[in-house]
């Protein structure tokens, strides 16, 4: 038997695969089948209802990112070792860093509206990105005081580049 | 004169240049593509009888070089050239050059181009020929000080646009005299950079108008018919995301109105081929002239579904010197049709263009639904041209069986890799406001949070859980991507307990 804890979202399950092919989602037995039509393509069907599986990754960490029926889920899969090395915490978690502007897709630097030392406000316009021709105005995160501009104008930028620190 | 083409350059790319060649291939008309760096796989160069290499991305290096395309046309023994829509279109100077170089182009003589592409000239002639137009200045404006005079003396809110523009860039609405001087600064930015033109007109802002346009075919003997409207005020940031003919508030009175209005803008221009005349229409249905465009539009095929009519078969006939097929009076219109821009941006991030592979590029099928686009799956869509992919129009047989399909169509609609507007047109197909036709171009202001966006249904996520154990389990088991796609070792990877237990 394996058992894995599974969260998106807001949203967890424990989810309990029996050697017999039993499955359980949180204590309780579904019929599931299981039907490849390719490496990359599956079936779901959960009580005679049918979900597009499209697998787009799998990763060793536990993070599987999947298409249901078109949607995209992002969703951890922990076993009971990984769950027990969280537990002493090695797991490790990604935090989203609230104190940066970083560039959403690489572009061209128009304008930069603030300087180190600008208070600025959750909203309030800080860069200009020109890409596919439109420019896009990227807006701080969260209150806070620039603690430093990392690009000039006129300077070409790769997706996700840290234009902005705030603190 | 009467001539016969026989072989066609498409000066364009992406899912325009696959749209012209299906109605070539169909004529019997050889193509010729060219393509950039950026485009040496794309789906309209394997589709093209024969394609050349134009330059790098870029597209001033590429797509908007005029001398090589011109050559490339001789070169390859082509008798026309094909702008498409964007890049070279709309170019006067391109349309005479190609002239010029003994080759038919094939849209409007240069002459109307460059009348209807001087804005003011174009208002001049709309006046003279008794379109409605919106109140506004004369001429271009140079200076910041004329701008803002002007504004006040029209009164706000005003809009300034691009005087040598299109597709809203450069366009501000300004509501006050404090804002003026940012928002005028900010066009001209805008306007210089795509156009290479900083001056802008100003006019009356009409708030919360409808954009409804009307098409127009004009042959070269004078014959001008009209098609209809199309339903255009889905819209953000003055590009249209939704199209649908015919409007939900045009009747037939307003349409013959319109039409009438539309074929004397033709007129007043000397206009021959397929073109738009773009109006407002104010909340009392009133409407007024906004702009004519000298090309085929991204949403032609809206009107090509309910009029049961293919626009490049008619713009090549009419470019070969031939009689229209069909008189006003002759025209029928079928059921209603809706089109859904897919473009490569994250809805939930401001629209912000997104790039990327599509790793999942799998399209909906269905009676009556058609895909307009130029990609494939394992594309790549880069930063180098319009984030626009693709265009899903479907036909009903009115309007709530058109936006049923519609929502069906983008419900099957299977993509990844890069963030899509799909989300957004879903919304749209499910607000009420949309459904009760009760809308206008403030409808995403109005109306769009990304809150509202559909999210994945409770077993959705259930199934998603189901797969990712599933889908770990047999990645622990060293068996997942073992061999390749389809393959026995693949294959044999798939059976797994869960699936034999329901047999």
């Amino acid at each position: 038997m394996k058992k894995f804890a599974v969260s998106s979202a807001d949203r967890t399950s424990e989810i309990q695969l029996f050697s017999n092919g039993r499955i359980t989602i949180d204590g309780k037995e579904k019929e599931v089948e299981w039907i490849a039509l390719s490496s990359t393509r599956r079936v779901l069907r959960v009580n005679g209802r049918s979900f597009d599986i499209d697998v787009l990754s799998v990763s060793r960490g536990g993070n599987v990112h999947v298409l249901v029926n078109g949607f995209p889920l992002e969703i951890s899969v922990k076993d009971e070792r990984s769950l027990l090395l969280h537990q002493f915490g090695f797991g490790g978690s990604l935090h989203q860093q609230a104190g940066e502007v970083k560039a959403p897709m690489p572009g061209l630097i128009t304008k930069v509206l603030v300087k180190p030392g600008d208070v600025v406000q959750t909203g309030q316009g800080v860069i200009v990105l020109e890409a596919m021709k439109m420019e896009n105005e990227l807006t701080a995160p969260a209150d806070g005081t620039v603690k430093a501009v990392h690009v000039r104008e006129r300077e070409a930028v790769d997706k996700n580049a840290i234009l902005i620190e705030l603190e | 004169m009467n001539t016969n083409i026989q072989s066609i350059l498409i000066a364009n790319r992406g899912e325009i240049a696959v749209r012209v060649i299906r109605t070539c291939r169909e004529l019997g008309i050889r193509t010729v593509a060219v393509y950039s760096e950026a485009d040496k796989a794309a789906l309209f160069t394997r589709m093209a009888d024969e394609a050349y290499f134009i330059g790098p991305p870029p597209s001033s290096r590429s797509y908007l070089r005029r001398e090589t395309i011109i050559e490339t046309a001789l070169k390859t023994a082509c008798d026309a050239i094909h702008p498409g829509y964007g890049f070279l279109s709309e170019n006067p100077e391109f349309a005479e050059d190609v002239q010029q170089a003994g080759l038919v182009f094939i849209g409007p003589p240069a002459q109307a181009i460059r009348d209807m592409g001087d804005k003011t000239k174009a208002r001049e002639l709309m006046i003279a020929h008794g379109v409605p137009t919106i109140p506004g200045t004369e001429h271009a404006i140079e200076t910041l000080e004329e701008g803002l005079a002007t504004a006040e003396e029209i009164g706000f809110p005003v809009l300034i646009k691009a005087a040598a523009g299109g597709g809203g860039k450069g366009m501000r609405v300004i509501h006050t005299g404090e804002e003026f001087e940012a928002g005028m600064t900010a066009s001209r930015n805008e306007a210089r950079s795509a156009f290479g033109d900083e001056r802008v007109y100003i006019e009356k802002y009409i708030d919360h108008p409808r954009h409804i346009e009307i098409q127009i075919l004009a042959d070269t003997h004078g014959n001008v018919i009209h098609l209809g409207e199309r339903e255009c005020s889905i819209q953000r940031r003055h590009q249209k995301v939704i199209e649908e003919s015919p409007s939900a508030i045009v009747d037939e009175e307003m349409r013959r109105r319109m039409g009438e209005a539309a074929r004397n803008a033709a007129r007043a221009c000397g206009y021959i081929n397929a073109g738009t005349v773009e109006f407002l229409v104010d909340r009392e249905r009133k409407f007024y002239f906004l702009e004519m465009n000298t090309r085929l539009q991204v949403e032609h095929p809206v009107t090509e579904l309910v009029y049961q009519i293919d626009l490049v078969r008619e713009q090549i006939r009419i470019a070969e010197g031939k009689n229209l097929n069909l008189s006003q009076d002759q025209i029928v219109r079928h059921g209603h049709a809706i089109e859904c821009r897919l473009s490569a941006e994250d809805v939930r991030n401001s629209f912000l263009p997104s790039v990327g592979r599509l790793q999942r590029f799998r399209p909906p099928v269905g009676t009556l639904v058609r895909l307009d686009t130029g990609v494939e799956e394992g594309d790549e869509i880069t930063l180098h041209y319009d984030p626009m992919f693709g265009k899903l129009i479907v036909l009903g047989k009115d309007r709530k069986d058109a936006i049923e399909k519609m929502r069906y169509a983008l419900r099957d609609f299977r993509i990844a890799g890069v963030e899509t507007t799909i989300p957004f047109c879903r919304f749209v197909m499910e607000h009420p406001a949309f459904i009760s036709g009760e809308f206008d171009t403030h409808f995403i202001e109005d109306h769009f949070s990304t809150e509202r966006l559909t999210t994945p249904s409770a077993e959705e996520y259930e199934a998603g859980f189901l797969a990712s154990a599933l889908l770990t389990s047999e990645y622990q088991s060293r068996l997942l991507f073992s061999g390749d796609n389809g393959s026995q070792a693949g294959r044999s990877a798939m059976r797994s307990g869960w699936k034999r237990r329901c047999r």
